[in-house]
């Protein structure tokens, strides 16, 4: 199970907080670009939480506790959180800021090894908390808390999420 | 949500032996099917198809999607990356592309169901790339490129949401590629993904693999080895974060695999697993291919003209 449960639920009423205040203070922008829908509800603030040219990984939501990337990474082990939390196997939302057209790829192992767990696009969030998961952390089941290497990849992988 | 539907065969006949007049056309459509599964394996743009285990039964159909026509995959990822420059260069700005600056062609991502199916798979990856760019981290950059933050396209699934910029050059190359089916794309995307996952789970009830199981649990055994199964083995021994070339009871793991056909069972039951998971919903497989088929033929025109 989570080690950190109350870390988690403090972060996300965070990030519930900041997305109520961004909403109520975008509310007046201007309307989407032709062809495209967008909805009031789908507003998720971006920048804020991961910085240019960054790839974030969350604690809990967006805006909980980070850890930011500005290239790949081997091994997650080592590797804290702002909050001092321990990276390796507790990745639950994850944010690409690339300003080189880099994707996040996201491996269950060390390395690069064990296959890959999800990817995101340059751009593209992978939201709070709705990762997949079977409850026991690190071990290659699911898709949240598993990942333990970090690699950016040019952007090819057109499966990946944005 | 996906449902799970039922594909098993039940006619009258399914379980008669074919009448003597009936027996050529049989031959002759077993022969059709045989050619057909030949000929879907020769790629057009001569790719190389990932590495298959012995006695392939053929690849899942999800999975089949993701690699469907590389050489389009390709097309379409260059062609995004050259408007996402030119959109950048009318604002003054210069993006510089990771995927036009690579020399040579990246490697395709390799699914891992079941774990290791090859010693390469168990050798960490040789590649350092450039990373990002230091001196492009400005506010105005990251805005050109992505437009304001409160402005997204959000999709989801029915575990998963996922969100990508609704404004800048990266959602305007997009919006050339797919004009108004972006968010349907986003959508198959997550729902494809989720429905290979399903099928996954799925596959952890089926009899047929818990016997292959069983079976790849007396050869490791046998070897010295104990273990659960492939993916438990290999997460207790990635905890070690040790060469896994140099782990007994990976090695053993791979015999195993190979000694009791462990990776052609577990395929062929997540192949039918992931046909069912796509036969509850015909129009994300027919989706997934039309899209890719239209940002294709935006792709085309677009890098011909680019000539």
């Amino acid at each position: 199970m989570s080690r950190n449960l109350f870390a988690r639920i403090g972060g996300t009423a965070v990030a519930v907080a900041a997305l109520s205040v961004t909403m109520l203070a975008t509310s007046a922008s201007a309307g989407p670009p032709p062809g495209e829908d967008v909805t009031p509800n789908d507003v998720v603030p971006l920048g804020p939480y991961c910085a240019n040219g960054f790839h974030c990984v969350f604690l809990a939501g967006l805006g909980s506790a980070r850890h930011s990337y500005f290239n790949s990474d081997t091994n997650f082990a080592g590797d804290t959180f702002d909050d001092g939390t321990g990276v390796n196997n507790y990745v639950w939302s994850a944010s690409n800021s690339s300003t080189g057209g880099y994707e996040s790829h996201y491996y269950y192992g060390a390395n690069y090894s064990g296959g890959l767990v999800f990817c995101v696009n340059p751009g593209g969030e992978v939201v709070p908390s709705e990762l997949t998961d079977d409850g026991i952390d690190g071990n290659g089941v699911g898709r949240r808390d598993e990942a333990s290497s970090l690699r950016l990849r040019p952007g090819t992988t057109i499966s990946c999420f944005n | 949500m996906l449902q799970l539907t039922d594909d098993t065969s039940g006619g009258p006949g399914d379980s008669q032996s074919p009448g003597r007049r009936l027996r050529l056309p049989i031959v002759l459509a077993l022969l059709f099917v045989a050619l057909t599964a030949a000929a879907s394996l020769v790629r057009p743009d001569g790719a190389t198809p990932r590495p298959a285990p012995p006695d392939d039964p053929g690849e899942p159909p999800i999975f089949a999607l993701f690699e469907h026509d590389p050489a389009a995959q390709r097309r379409i990822s260059v062609a995004n990356e050259r408007l996402v420059i030119d959109c950048m260069a009318r604002a003054g700005l210069r993006y510089e592309s990771a995927l036009l600056r690579q020399d040579g062609e990246p490697e395709p991502e390799q699914q891992q169901p079941f774990g290791p199916e090859s010693p390469d798979q168990l050798a960490p990856v040789e590649e350092s790339g450039p990373g990002e760019d230091p001196s492009l981290g400005t506010d105005d950059y990251l805005l050109a490129l992505y437009g304001p933050g409160d402005r997204r396209v959000t999709v989801r699934g029915a575990r998963m949401r996922v969100s990508g910029p609704a404004e800048g050059c990266v959602a305007e190359a997009t919006r050339r590629l797919l004009g108004d089916k972006r968010r349907r794309w986003m959508e198959v995307k997550v729902l494809l993904f989720e429905a290979a996952e399903d099928a996954r789970h799925d596959v952890e009830s089926d009899e047929e693999f818990h016997r292959a199981t069983r079976q790849w649990q007396g050869c490791m055994r046998g070897a010295g080895t104990p273990a659960e199964d492939p993916l438990a083995l290999l997460d207790s021994r990635l905890a070690h974060q040790t060469d896994l070339r140099e782990d007994p009871a990976m090695r053993a793991d791979l015999q195993c695999k190979r000694d009791t056909g462990y990776l052609t069972t577990a395929y062929t039951r997540l192949t039918v697993a992931q046909r069912h998971r796509l036969n509850a919903d015909p129009s994300l497989a027919a989706d997934w291919t039309r899209l890719l088929d239209r940002q294709d033929s935006v792709a085309r025109e677009l890098l011909t003209v680019g000539r």
